[in-house]
């Protein structure tokens, strides 16, 4: 598919899986939308392709100190179709074909860190995390038959992810906080293939003193 | 005030020792200070008791110069004439010496002073210069009963000083004997941790409860992330039911303020320490606590309502 740039670009702006501040003792529970690109490769293929993530996610922090918190969060994402051209396949163990590919991803992931946070009413923060990766890659088709190629069928890989996200959150006082962010993904295959996304997002999140 | 009338005071006031140096009568020790004093001598004349340090010389100095015919020397006493100045000095030749009487008179004679020497019996009495000045009957008086009211005052303060001293040291008497009490009945400290906090970025929290005996004190932390200072005037701890149970409130670590009705002040970024008293906790042992602290006018309101249960 092609490079939806423009768009890709807006998305990227508003932030990803943005973390509310919580104080020391504090826990926070949130929401954000989140989108941007990812860039996905695919066996087989020479390069890899960049397409739009759009998606959304929750999590829980707890305030350990005021400029730290610990911080868990999932995200699905749907991606859209990627193209790759000039692949060579095989439809139903006929002859090789030269011809482009199309294939669909959705992702989930948990994903754990640290979260350092610089203010009190308007809060820079940093977020460093690790975790794990689902990722759904549907039945490619072949652009030249409409079939699913030999190999191509839906398949489902796992990786482990690297996430760092910069933000900045405004605390609307004792019980909410709106915030947006930008952050990278980085996943390291279990056998897939590589996967790289690049998202923003915005977010709502509300704090309560659960000790 | 007829002049005959004022002698008469004076002599009824008596004497007036100050700090046992330069005794009077009919004169008047005006002041005294690091073995100095002054003697002021009425125009009938007056008396004059020195106590001095043997082997000291001492100086006695007068406004005008001295009839010669008062500087007698004796054994137990040197007297001498200053010759360039308007003086004697006087000095004990042995710590035995008995004392011996000088009549001083100056030349016009407007100082007529019997001095009388004697040997002191703490160095803390003796003096080591005297300077006689004449003054009116009125001005000598005066000075006499000024002296006499600061020397009747000044023991008046010591007694007040020393009923203070005895009270606070009953009051820290009993005060550590209801401690010990207590301590012995309970004493116990159970940590908490209950938080809240404002919208103002004003946070409370909650540290622990210092129970003694049927008292106990609630310990909690006010940080203040605001950018203004936070300025504590009323701490409230209820009960359930409403009742009203925080005591004595005491801080630490917060600013002082001049404004009545202010506990304390927690500067911007700052944190303070509170201590509550919580009077006969018996009755509110395993029930929810409501603790609340406000700012003056019911501003900068904090509630902490969860987990304050006192076990």
């Amino acid at each position: 598919m092609r490079c939806p740039a423009v768009a890709g670009s807006l998305l990227a702006v508003l932030g990803a899986a943005v973390e509310a501040r919580a104080d020391e003792h504090e826990a926070e529970l949130g929401a954000s939308a989140t989108g941007g690109l990812a860039r996905v490769a695919e066996k087989g293929a020479t390069d890899a392709d960049t397409v739009p993530a759009v998606g959304v996610g929750a999590r829980l922090s707890y305030g350990v100190r005021n400029w730290l918190a610990v911080e868990g969060h999932v995200a699905i994402a749907n991606l859209g179709e990627a193209e790759y051209q000039d692949m060579r396949v095989s439809i139903a163990g006929g002859s090789p074909r030269d011809g482009d590919l199309t294939r669909t991803t959705r992702t989930a992931r948990a994903v754990g860190g640290a979260l350092l946070r610089g203010g009190v009413a308007w809060v820079p923060t940093a977020f460093l995390g690790a975790g794990v990766q689902g990722r759904w890659q549907g039945a490619a088709a072949f652009s030249a038959t409409g079939g699913t190629p030999d190999g191509y069928d839906d398949t489902l890989a796992v990786d482990l992810v690297a996430t760092a996200r910069v933000g900045l959150d405004r605390r609307l006082g004792r019980r909410w906080v709106v915030g947006a962010a930008v952050g990278v993904t980085h996943a390291f295959p279990l056998g897939g293939p590589a996967f790289d996304v690049v998202e923003g997002g915005l977010s709502l999140g509300a704090f309560w003193y659960p000790l | 005030m007829r002049r005959w009338m004022m002698v008469a005071i004076a002599v009824a006031v008596g004497t007036v020792p100050a700090r046992g140096d330069a005794q009077t009568a009919g004169s008047t020790t005006a002041q005294t200070a690091n073995g100095e004093s002054t003697v002021l001598v009425p125009p009938q004349g007056g008396t004059a008791r020195i106590a001095v340090t043997p082997n000291t010389n001492v100086l006695l100095t007068f406004p005008e110069p001295l009839s010669k015919r008062a500087v007698v020397s004796t054994t137990d006493w040197e007297i001498k004439d200053l010759a360039d100045a308007d003086g004697v000095f006087v000095r004990a030749t042995s710590a035995n010496a008995k004392d011996t009487t000088l009549a001083l008179i100056t030349k016009s004679a407007r100082i007529q002073v019997n001095v009388t020497l004697t040997v002191a019996r703490a160095p803390a009495d003796a003096l080591t210069l005297v300077r006689f000045k004449a003054s009116t009957a009125e001005e000598a008086f005066l000075a006499a009963v000024q002296a006499e009211v600061a020397r009747q005052t000044a023991s008046l303060r010591a007694e007040v000083a020393e009923i203070k001293r005895a009270i606070a040291t009953k009051m820290r008497e009993r005060l550590d004997d209801m401690i010990g009490r207590r301590i012995l009945a309970r004493d116990e400290q159970i940590k908490l941790d209950a938080h809240d906090r404002s919208d103002d970025h004003v946070i409370v929290h909650v540290e622990r409860v210092r129970f003694l005996g049927e008292d106990a004190w609630l310990v909690f932390a006010i940080e203040n992330r605001s950018g203004a200072p936070y300025r504590l005037a009323k701490v409230e701890v209820k009960a359930p039911n409403g009742k009203e149970h925080a005591g004595q409130v005491s801080v630490l670590s917060m600013l002082g303020d001049e404004d009545s009705g202010v506990i304390g002040v927690v500067g911007a970024g700052a944190r303070g320490r509170v201590a509550v008293a919580l009077r006969r906790v018996d009755d509110l042992l395993a029930r929810p606590l409501v603790l609340k602290i406000t700012e003056p006018g019911g501003r900068g309101e904090v509630i902490v309502r969860r987990g304050l249960v006192l076990r």
